[in-house]
């Protein structure tokens, strides 16, 4: 019984775990600008993290290992030392963007000047990384994911149209009113995705299948917290999505503050708009920056082969919470200075996605690898969709972003 | 290296270089960042040591890497424990991790992790 009950909270974080606040940001936007148009996309990111997460969390049940204890040793070091750099650059910068939305929606909530709310989202999250266990951190993230069901509540109390939304699912592009908005609308696609398959998830969650002693019995933990957990955080994406298609959508704005996109909650539930918007978006960006944090010190634990383990007496992983404070701290001076925190959201979106290759592909070779995986090998399907995606991506995003960001 | 009385060929490159190194009662060490060779005039050369240190594994990228490393080791007070070197003989088993048939403490790869042990066990709540 006991058991399920862990399931059950590991699939509320994996939901909650899914919406942050660069998804929210380009999702809200996706919306406002395309309609349900981009649905399809989502469908796709979430198929694609699902794949990666579930390999992940395989390789890491079955031997032990983490992603990134074996990028180094099958990649080498020059290609190891590459990826571990843009994989904290991504690290503090995202992190940074969740702090910096976290201060927002403690200003949406209490007020107060934005510096001091960035130092109490600190405060907040040093309490969190310091004193809570694992098991404590799954449970306090899955029950508060529960309330990222508020985007599913508003889209189906809308009443979109069913048949439009289910068309979307499927490829397809958009009317626009000029051939310019093609582009806009490929530098979606691309940021999107990026922000739908973020890697640190896999890293995060990978080491938590270790963290939580999870062994080769354990594989249908994994699968079910992969497809069901992912699985309905992707819904809960399509909620923001749809909403934002049916409320802001007619309004033709273009949503560049928290406030704006909070608009979208005002139909459903009224003077509560505000208030729910900011507590949903507070949890997003609170469980992500908890997972950020964490992952910064398992990726550098993992490279260096330092003990690590949010679970170990801190007297015997001094170097791995010595790594994740440090990158905390880094992230809230980043916060600090005062870049926008939608400005860092589009960086990081736009870095993952360029450095996603260096990661999947050498992780995909592995996962084929029999000696190591033995029975557990990744099928034909799940390889050729992994790299295909992976690729196309890279592809697109060198070509689109900065074309996107060169025309403005 | 001998294994149930057959010889084994080890790719000291592919099997050693970049491993996960572990001591006798698997703790972390950290990773086989280089590998030394002892020259011998008129002999073979022969694998001396396996070498532990972040300025190693620097001056793999690049020479400037690796002396910039090397002063932040100085930086930080390690500088004259690294890298930390293993010889060869002590190595037990190469397979998925190098083991080594020592303790942790009884070498310098712990001297880092101790120096910020004493910081951390004074903040509030550490354990």
């Amino acid at each position: 019984m006991k058991k399920y009950l862990e399931v059950f909270l590991s699939i509320l974080t994996a939901m909650g775990g899914f919406v942050e606040i660069g998804e929210l940001v380009f999702t809200v936007n996706a919306g406002a600008k395309f309609g349900y148009s981009l649905l399809w996309v989502v469908l796709l990111g979430t198929v694609g993290i699902i794949v990666y997460g579930e390999m992940a969390g395989r390789i890491a049940a079955v031997n032990q290992d983490p992603v990134f204890y074996l990028i180094r040793e099958r990649n080498g070091y020059a290609l190891g030392l590459g990826t571990l750099i843009a994989a904290n650059i991504v690290c503090l910068l995202t992190c940074a963007a969740e702090i910096g939305g976290l201060a927002l929606v403690l200003k949406l909530l209490v007020g107060g000047p934005y510096r001091l709310l960035v130092l109490g989202a600190l405060l907040f999250l040093l309490l969190a990384v310091w004193f809570l266990s694992f098991q404590a951190i799954e449970r306090v993230f899955g029950l508060l994911g529960l309330l990222m069901l508020v985007f599913v509540f508003s889209a189906i109390y809308l009443h979109p149209d069913w048949t439009q939304v289910g068309r979307s699912l499927l490829p397809n592009l958009p009317h626009v009113e000029s051939p310019r908005d093609y582009l806009v609308y490929a530098y979606f696609c691309v940021a999107l995705m990026s922000s739908i398959m973020l890697p640190y998830e896999t890293y995060f969650y990978s080491s938590g299948a270790i963290e939580e002693k999870w062994t080769e019995p354990d594989l249908w933990i994994n699968r079910t917290t992969s497809y069901l957990g992912m699985g309905f955080g992707s819904i809960v994406s399509m909620g923001v999505l749809v909403t934002s298609a049916v409320v802001l959508g007619p309004l033709q704005i273009r949503v560049d503050s928290y406030e704006q996109a909070a608009l979208m909650f005002v139909p459903a539930f009224g003077r509560w708009a505000v208030t729910l918007f900011a507590c949903a978006l507070g949890v997003g960006c609170f469980g992500a920056a908890i997972e950020i944090t964490l992952n910064a010190g398992y990726v550098l634990s993992q490279s260096f082969g330092w003990p690590w383990g949010i679970d170990k007496a801190r007297r015997d992983a001094t170097r791995f919470c010595t790594a994740f404070t440090v990158v905390l701290l880094l992230s809230v001076l980043i916060a600090v200075v005062g870049f926008d925190p939608l400005q860092m959201t589009l960086i990081s979106v736009a870095l993952t996605v360029v450095i996603m290759p260096l990661v999947v592909l050498p992780f995909l070779v592995l996962m084929n690898d029999h000696q190591y995986v033995k029975q557990h090998k990744a099928g034909p399907l799940a390889n050729g969709f992994l790299a295909a995606l992976t690729i196309v991506g890279a592809l697109m995003a060198l070509v689109v972003i900065p074309l996107e960001i060169f025309g403005g | 290296m001998e294994e149930h009385g057959l010889t084994r060929t080890i790719d000291v490159v592919h099997d050693v270089l970049d491993k996960h190194i572990v001591d006798r009662n698997g703790r972390e060490m950290g990773r086989v960042d280089g590998i030394s060779v002892e020259l011998r005039g008129g002999a073979p050369p022969r694998l001396a040591e396996v070498l532990i240190g972040a300025s190693v594994l620097g001056s793999r990228v690049n020479a400037v890497v690796g002396r910039w490393v090397q002063g932040v080791e100085h930086g930080l007070g390690i500088g004259e424990e690294r890298p930390v070197r293993i010889r060869f003989s002590h190595v037990d088993e190469i397979g998925d991790k190098v083991k080594v048939d020592l303790a942790v403490g009884e070498t310098g790869s712990e001297t880092l992790e101790r120096r910020l042990r004493t910081w951390i066990l004074k903040i509030p709540g550490s354990r």
